[in-house]
């Protein structure tokens, strides 16, 4: 078992096969060995760790990617924006809790749950206005009115979607 | 992973026949609808840029964000203390999107999976996205986007040394609707 602790100081502990499939947090242990140290995630809330940890939890035992995978499987994994079923329901949260958990991904190395977490922040955008987008992310449009005339002229295309 | 999404004024992109997007300041504005175009120190930027995960520091305008939830998407409430913790920051009426606020890689990874013409609509909807896909790192989102439609031509290297449109290019892009030069440009991930 692994012990983890978050950034308010909550403790979690996970067995070593699901703890792992955090790179960051395999690297951590092969560098300390056998040790019961629990290890420090200043970067992740216990909110955020728990729904990470359930995400390993459920995928644990699937093969990891390479560590060196190369150009042309990255260039696969990002054409397919699908999301299975299981982790569709499981990153069906507020946009708060996407964010922090693209984030922590990012920061712990999961490859995996960054891609789920980046498809559904892009399938959120996915078809939508410019004016649709900024309200859905709080973007201010900070164009002046002859800037956006100019954009709008070259994107006349687009206009009526 | 530490690298912000707001491009400094050096990195724009320059195409003589854009507008000159140099002002391009961190969107500071707050609550009001004014915009303001603060002119942040150089390394004020970069000190900003360092903080790799500064997610919290930023208020919300809608206090649980109900509206800006995506649809059929239900709120996970799940324990008090995540809500309690930005109850503070809520104080602060200060207007930042996400998506401008989390680090370039980390957009740049998201955009990955958007079709071109999304990118250009994201590209309409403020001056540090448009300068972000502007900017010459964020060339590779527009390939990656590009390969996804299909019937276009593979992308090659022979665009961007002939600047626009091989013959293929200029019988299937119309097709998509996309008539301008710019448009095109940004289609194919030509500008930087």
């Amino acid at each position: 078992m692994v012990t983890l602790v978050t950034s308010d100081n909550e403790k979690f502990t996970a067995d070593k096969e699901v703890a792992e499939r955090s790179v960051l947090i395999k690297n951590m242990l092969e560098d300390v060995g056998e040790s019961d140290q629990p290890i420090p995630l200043p970067n992740v809330s216990s909110s955020v760790l728990k729904k990470v940890l359930e995400y390993c939890e459920h995928h644990r035992g699937e093969p990891l990617p390479a560590a060196d995978a190369d150009t042309t499987q990255d260039d696969t994994r990002k054409r397919t924006t699908d999301i299975s079923e299981w982790d569709q329901k499981f990153i069906t949260v507020d946009q708060e809790m996407l964010f922090e958990i693209i984030l922590a991904a990012n920061y712990l190395d999961i490859k995996s749950l960054l891609d789920v977490g980046c498809k559904t922040v892009a399938n959120m955008i996915k078809g939508k206005t410019p004016e649709e987008i900024r309200k859905l992310f709080n973007i201010v449009n900070d164009f002046t009115p002859e800037e956006e005339a100019q954009i709008k002229k070259e994107n006349e295309w687009a206009e009526d979607r | 992973m530490t690298q912000n999404i707001q491009i400094s004024e050096n990195q724009s992109a320059s195409d003589d026949s854009q507008i000159l997007y140099s002002n391009v300041a961190p969107l500071t504005s707050s609550g009001n609808s004014e915009l303001n175009y603060v002119n942040h120190d150089e390394e004020e930027e970069q000190e900003e840029a360092s903080q790799g995960m500064r997610p919290r520091k930023q208020a919300r305008i809608s206090s649980e964000g109900e509206a800006l939830r995506a649809d059929g998407v239900q709120p996970n409430k799940n324990d008090g203390s995540h809500v309690e913790s930005r109850t503070e920051e809520n104080v602060e009426p200060a207007v930042l999107s996400r998506l401008e606020n989390i680090s370039l890689d980390m957009a740049l990874e998201i955009f990955c999976f958007l079709n071109p013409d999304d990118l250009l609509r994201l590209a309409r909807t403020s001056k540090t996205l448009r300068v972000t896909l502007k900017n010459k790192t964020s060339r590779f989102v527009w390939r990656t986007a590009r390969e996804r439609v299909e019937g276009l031509p593979p992308y090659s290297r022979r665009y961007e040394r002939t600047s626009i449109c091989s013959s293929s290019l200029r019988v299937v892009l119309p097709f998509l609707g996309l008539c301008t030069k710019n448009a095109v440009m940004m289609y194919c991930g030509l500008f930087a």
